[in-house]
């Protein structure tokens, strides 16, 4: 018995590859629980002394 | 020239979306005022119902008065000025969304997702974001970080989930339309237990852009209302084709008004002998016999002999699937990019740790645990992949059910809604909630229920099952059924809605 993924086993779906303005930046940021300048900003990832 | 107020005709709340439309058009009464009185009503019954994580009264009356220039102007869409609530997990650009979480309480979308921005497009008026369990995982509602929503039929009780701000408003006569999410059953078990109509679209009729995602491979957007017309007209408004949803179909959206009038004659109805599982209340299975023997009086030809001997292992493959589905989805949030965000802590892996345990609520705990498990090295093909060929046996089932009938019937829910609390300890009492409703998602075939009758007092539904894309199919029978029976016009009793006195005492601290 093959296993469906999907009700209608859609395959390669693709779109126009075309330009489109992005977010404004800080609208995004906005949502941002800790922001430094234009970025998220996270806790150090890999153990460091402190 | 719109009327001045003193000249307008009193707002019948109880009036469906299309007469509202018509009454908009002959100047009856302007979209500002039925926003108005819309509103009175809504706040009136809040929190009493707690139908509503948000009401967004401002930005609705100016929708209302947009609406208002539009219909002079003389462009009006079939649903401009209409009023309509959105569950709380459609993104509405600059209004809070928060999917019924601790998680998302504060975030602010910075785009509508499709749906909304269709009915933005018509001109509808935004009346606010319905209450939810959380991450549209539950099937009572009771599961919502903003409190459990109740019903306005018994207060006391719950009225089914996931969608159930969306249904108890409708039910309650807040608006006429409300939008809703459907994974296993969470637009047509409310609909269901609060007494109107709900449809889950085919997989791939709408678009799930910008829908905070719970189960992809499942899930749709669908509406509630009180008629059939209604019900067509907002899921005309919303279906179709979208660029930014690979998963919808390019498949032409048919007007879905056109044939509602066509009749059940000559229609071939399906009645599986498992639509009669045990389990199913007394009162459920009679009110679901009357439904059948009257749409054989309105002309359909009832097959009771259908089998789909495989929708009893349905239940099993979906709490495989959807859960799996949804710890990938939910991995997501990890407090940096936007949601609730712990930042006490020793480490990166402590923050996201506790993040994670503070956001979530238990039943998304449970179903992340689960997912995570069945799709873990060593268990994937055991759990996931094996349940993924159960799909495909349902699938065929559903198939072979449709090549000789138009509509497949069963109940919608095997039980009336249940008092809140009584299925909280019981995660399985509470799936099997949506026996009937599962395999139809499983299938991706499109579902509508539809009032067919009380027990005990309380609204049972018939859930009409379609071929793939038959969806007009499905109204066309609910409006024929609707002809000959009057379930669809009952309302609850309205000394049950002054919301307002009643204090809403479950779900916030989290219901025991």
């Amino acid at each position: 018995m093959p296993p469906t993924a999907q009700s209608f086993n859609l395959v390669n779906v693709e779109r126009d590859d075309e330009p489109a303005p992005p977010d404004a930046t800080d609208e995004v940021l906005a949502n941002a629980p800790r922001r430094e300048a234009d970025y998220f900003r996270v806790r150090a990832v890999l153990d460091q002394a402190p | 020239m719109t009327p001045g107020a003193a000249d307008q005709a009193p707002v019948d709340l109880d009036r469906p979306a299309h007469e509202h439309a018509a009454a908009l058009r002959a100047g009856e009464y302007t979209a500002r005022a039925l926003a108005e009185a819309t509103l009175d009503r809504v706040e009136a019954q809040e929190p009493g119902l707690n139908a509503y994580v948000t009401v967004t009264r401002e930005e609705a009356l100016a929708q209302a008065d947009a609406a208002d220039a539009r219909l002079q102007s003389g462009d009006a869409a079939p649903l401009t000025g209409i009023p309509v609530a959105l569950k709380d997990v459609l993104s509405t650009r600059g209004v809070q969304t928060t999917a019924g979480s601790h998680m998302l309480e504060g975030f602010v979308p910075v785009i509508d997702c499709t749906v909304v921005a269709r009915l933005r497009e018509q001109g509808a008026v935004f009346v606010g974001k319905a209450n939810m369990d959380e991450f549209a995982m539950g099937s009572s509602t009771e599961h919502s970080a903003y409190g459990a929503t109740r019903n306005p039929w018994d207060l006391d009780r719950v009225p089914g989930g996931s969608s159930g701000g969306s249904a108890s408003t409708v039910a309650a006569g807040g608006v006429p339309l409300s939008l809703g999410t459907d994974t296993g059953g969470s637009i047509r078990q409310p609909a269901a237990l609060t007494g109107i109509l709900g449809l889950k679209p085919t997989y791939g009729r709408v678009s799930r852009y910008g829908v905070v995602a719970f189960a992809s491979s499942l899930e749709q957007v669908g509406p509630f209302g009180r008629d059939a017309g209604d019900v067509a007209t907002l899921l005309g408004a919303i279906a179709g084709d979208d660029p930014n949803d690979s998963t919808t179909a390019d498949e032409p959206v048919p007007d879905y008004l056109d044939s509602l009038e066509h009749g059940l004659d000559g229609l071939r109805v399906g009645v599986p002998a498992e639509a009669m599982a045990e389990g199913v209340e007394d009162g459920v299975r009679e009110a679901f016999e009357r439904a059948v023997d009257a749409l054989e009086g309105a002309g359909a030809q009832v097959d009771r002999d259908v089998r789909l001997p495989s929708i009893d292992v349905a239940l099993s493959a979906y709490y495989i699937i959807a859960p799996a589905e949804a710890s990938a989805n939910l991995a997501r949030y990890d407090g940096v990019k936007y949601g609730y965000s712990f930042h006490d802590g020793d480490s990166m892996w402590e923050e996201m740790e506790q993040t994670r345990g503070r956001g979530f609520g238990d039943e998304v705990k449970r179903r992340i645990m689960i997912g995570t498990y069945a799709l873990s090295a060593g268990y994937y093909d055991a759990y996931y992949l094996q349940a993924q060929k159960v799909r495909t046996v349902i699938r065929r089932e559903f198939d072979a059910a449709f090549a000789d009938h138009d509509l497949i019937v069963t109940p919608t829910s095997p039980g009336v809604a249940f008092p809140l609390g009584a299925k909280l300890d019981d995660p399985l009492a509470m799936y099997l909630n949506d026996l009937f409703t599962i395999p139809v998602n499983i299938a991706g075939n499109p579902g509508l229920s539809v009032p067919c009758g009380f027990s005990e007092g309380l609204p049972v539904g018939l859930q009409l099952i379609g071929a793939p894309f038959a969806e007009a199919t499905l109204l066309r029978a609910a409006h024929a059924y609707a002809a000959v029976t009057d379930w669809h016009e009952r309302r609850p009793p309205p000394t049950a809605m002054l919301g307002d006195t009643v204090p809403n005492a479950v779900g916030d601290g989290g219901a025991s």
